[in-house]
């Protein structure tokens, strides 16, 4: 019986250890130099460097819409989120694709895309923020280029890309255009993890409340998506994203969670549908 | 007459004695700390094993490792090491002086790291003593003419293998290092002696070789109660598994004092396969990271000996990082090295040395996006007795005094 | 910054960006910050780890193709240069099978920029 209970004591003991400090004892440890390197500029610089040919490859395949109004419209919605809520080193751009497909995409360095059938699918400006914040998630937390791997972890110092893109050599130059190829692959094909989806999506509903939009509204858009999946319009939305039950019902449970349900906010319906109002 | 003749004898033996008395088998094993390993815990008075979160950790807490910042590689540890050592009027009324110099990289390590394990191949070379000597004294002592010594020793211990650590948990990690652990040592002496008023002149000659190999295990913890606080625990201890010494002495002495020449003459091998018995080591660590530009830490460490004639001791180092920026960081250490020979009495006899050494380093390190290069310096004084005569309680007072240092360079893999 | 932890608190102080806020109590996604003499809560999204740096305009984002008038005008970063000529591997063949337009990147780089006015729309409600 004693030593049962020395056994349990020492159970208990070990874990009390382990779980005694609720904070990430590693990140104490990180000093000044990790810390100053993580984020260091020159490391933005190869991200956006990086991020461009793949949103050269995204424009590449969809041609960009250039009605001033709306694109004007769709910049300044997104740089008013991302001026507040996204990372504060780097510039965002907002881009609409001329394509029927529903569909958003993200490169790494801030290039953010939305289509015409996703915008024609939207029903207030609430929508769109909500999209656009998904998308600044994906960039915010550098989804893309950990799930290339070229990140081991966010703590972790070295960052591939730096190697890659800092090469001169040419092998290094076919290295960087096979990485753009890979990251546009992904996004067109394979899409992010699902943990990185829902990721997105509830961080994106965390920005639409801190920047007074209805929440709402996000998930009447995802509900909205559905019945166009079978029509074959957002196929690639579809292919790269978990399903849509799954993400509306994970989101559910979210705003449930955190009783964002008994928010009220802004939606902006009737400025949204003036300047969309040829769609 | 025969009061002339025991006198003479007597100051003879005096200077015979210093080769028999002195000549300890072991360089200084006196000692826990001669050397500091790592550049970074190196300049902090080798004060480390509650952070060890590099591939040096490898050495001091394999626990630490496993909350390294990435994979590195930590490379070139040189160390130039310079040790004096002043035996105050102990030839006659001249001082004998011994000087060690050495350059070695004493330290290398690859560190590879996954989220909850890590794993590490270290190389350390713990002890280099390396002491050429040349001395000639014309008339030390009045029935003197000339003493001529040369002494030649090296020794130095290597270890070297693998460290794994595994995280359980968010604030608690256990690791392993095992060390194969070599040691070579030689030591070749020979002195000359002749006599005043030609009354004889003596030869000696020893060369003692020694090598070990054993294996060094070492079990570490670390563990965070709160999020800036680590404290760490390590415990090792040497085994040998082999050990052969060989020793030579031969000896040839001629005295004409008397009128009749006399002649002596010594030739004689030992071997021995004997194991010494290393004693069992404990540490205990404190560090604090308040911010990512400073910390501070504090080492306690215990040497429980299972040899006769060692004592138990303590021996304390604390130090503290700094970063001036991002990329620039100093730091302080301060540490202690304290003999492990018990507190002589008036019964001590020769060959014993009393001493306890006080150390301070610092070092300055330059960061960049991959890599590191570090540049430092560690400082140790102490002074004591030396009992050096055979058979004779007389002391002769002892300092010695160290300069290391550092530079070396690692990187992020 | 909120009293409580809920969107219904009142906003007991108005932060401006950049900020140095030092993080007490995390409750979901809510964190309470403590800045000077001032208490509150804060999305947690609203909170950076690093500091807030001006915005950085990259140089090399400005490339400039063929002009008008047909002059060949220098090509600043080294994926300018494969938008244009395309990565080819020794052969001369094309290495990548993805098509490019840099030109309609330059045309959105190039837009007008204007967070603080962007940030006054976005918060306009009707």
């Amino acid at each position: 019986m004693q030593k049962l209970r020395n056994y349990l004591w020492l159970f208990f003991s070990i874990c009390y250890f382990c779980f005694a400090s609720s904070a990430q004892t590693h990140e104490s440890r990180l000093r000044a130099h990790h810390i100053f390197w993580k984020n260091q500029e020159a490391n933005t610089d190869r991200e956006i460097d990086f991020g461009r040919g793949v949103a050269a490859k995204i424009l590449g395949k969809y041609k960009i819409l250039r009605d001033e109004k709306k694109v004007r419209y769709v910049s300044q919605i997104g740089t008013g989120i991302s001026a507040q809520l996204g990372r504060p080193e780097i510039r965002y751009y907002f881009g609409i694709l001329d394509t029927e497909d529903i569909n958003a995409f993200a490169a790494p360095g801030g290039y953010i895309f939305v289509t015409l059938g996703a915008l024609k699918l939207m029903r207030n400006e609430a929508q769109l923020a909500g999209v656009l914040a998904h998308e600044l998630v994906h960039v915010g937390q550098k989804h893309i280029i950990r799930k290339l791997k070229l990140q081991s972890t966010d703590s972790s110092v070295t960052s591939g890309i730096a190697q890659v893109l800092g090469g001169a050599s040419l092998s290094a130059k076919i290295a960087l255009e096979r990485l753009n190829d890979l990251a546009f692959k992904m996004l067109m094909e394979e899409g992010l993890s699902k943990d990185d989806e829902l990721d997105a999506d509830q961080k994106a509903l965390e920005m639409l409340i801190a920047t007074g939009y209805d929440p709402r509204s996000y998930l009447d858009f995802l509900k909205s998506l559905k019945p166009h999946l079978a029509k074959g319009k957002a196929v690639v939305l579809s292919k790269t994203h978990p399903t849509i039950e799954f993400r509306y019902s994970k989101l559910k449970e979210f705003i449930k969670r955190n009783e964002l349900d008994k928010i009220q906010g802004k939606t902006n319906e009737k400025r949204f549908k003036k300047i969309m109002v040829s769609l | 007459m025969k009061n002339a003749l025991r006198k003479l004898w007597f100051h003879f033996s005096i200077l015979i004695c210093i080769v028999f008395a002195s000549m300890q088998l072991h360089a200084d094993d006196a000692h826990y700390k001669n050397m500091l390993i790592g550049e970074r815990a190196a300049t902090m008075g080798g004060s480390y094993v509650a952070i060890s979160d590099d591939s040096t950790g490898c050495y001091y807490n394999p626990a630490g490792i496993a909350y390294a910042v990435g994979d590195s590689l930590s490379g070139s540890g040189n160390m130039l090491h310079k040790m004096k050592t002043v035996y105050s009027e102990a030839i006659g009324t001249e001082d004998w002086v011994r000087e060690s110099e050495a350059l070695v990289p004493n330290y290398f390590g690859v560190l590879k790291n996954y989220k909850t394990y890590s794993f590490c191949f270290s190389y350390v070379v713990p002890e280099a003593f390396i002491e050429h000597q040349d001395l000639v004294f014309d008339n030390p002592l009045s029935t003197v003419k000339k003493y001529y010594q040369s002494l030649h020793s090296e020794d130095i211990t290597y270890l070297m293998g693998p460290s794994a650590a595994m995280k359980f948990g968010d604030s608690l990690s256990f690791g392993l290092t095992l060390y194969y652990q070599y040691r070579s040592f030689m030591r070749q002496y020979h002195y000359f002696l002749e006599s005043a008023d030609d009354n004889g002149y003596e030869v000696y000659y020893e060369s003692r070789k020694l090598r070990e190999d054993g294996l060094m295990p070492k079990i570490g913890l670390q563990w965070s109660p709160w999020s800036l606080l680590t404290v760490g625990m390590t415990v090792d201890q040497s085994v040998l598994l082999n050990s052969s010494f060989q020793g030579d002495v031969s000896f040839h002495n001629t005295d004409n004092s008397t009128g009749t020449p006399s002649l002596l003459t010594l030739m004689n091998r030992t071997n021995s396969e004997e194991k010494r018995k290393f004693p069992l080591h404990l540490a205990w660590g404190i560090s604090y990271f308040p911010t990512p530009s400073l910390l501070y830490t504090i080492d306690v460490d215990y040497y429980q000996t299972s040899e006769i004639g060692r004592a138990n001791i303590l021996n304390y180092s604390g130090g503290m990082e700094y970063y001036l920026n991002p990329t620039n960081a100093i730091r302080f250490g301060l540490f202690t090295n304290y003999t492990n020979l018990p507190i002589p009495d008036s019964s001590t006899t020769a060959p014993y040395e009393y001493l306890d050494i006080h150390g301070a380093s610092f070092g300055y390190t330059s960061y960049s996006s991959s890599s590191s290069l570090t540049l430092g310096t560690i400082y140790t004084s102490g002074s004591g007795k030396a009992w050096l005569y055979s058979g004779s309680t007389e002391t002769r007072k002892l300092t010695r005094e160290s300069l290391t240092l550092v530079f070396s360079a690692s990187s992020n893999l | 910054m909120r009293e409580q932890p809920s969107i219904q608190s009142k906003s007991s102080f108005k932060l401006k960006r950049g900020t140095k806020v030092l993080p007490l109590v995390s409750k979901g996604i809510w964190q309470k910050v403590k800045t000077g003499e001032n208490q509150g809560w804060l999305l947690r999204g609203q909170i950076s780890k690093f500091p807030v740096k001006r915005k950085k305009l990259i140089l090399g984002q400005k490339i400039q193709l063929q002009s008008a008038s047909g002059r060949r005008l220098r090509l600043r970063t080294f994926s300018a240069v494969v938008g244009v000529k395309g990565l080819l591997d020794s052969k001369g063949k094309k290495i990548s099978p993805f098509q490019t337009d840099y030109a309609a990147l330059e045309w959105l780089e190039n837009r007008p920029f204007d967070e603080e006015n962007s940030v006054i729309f976005l918060t306009l409600t009707e």
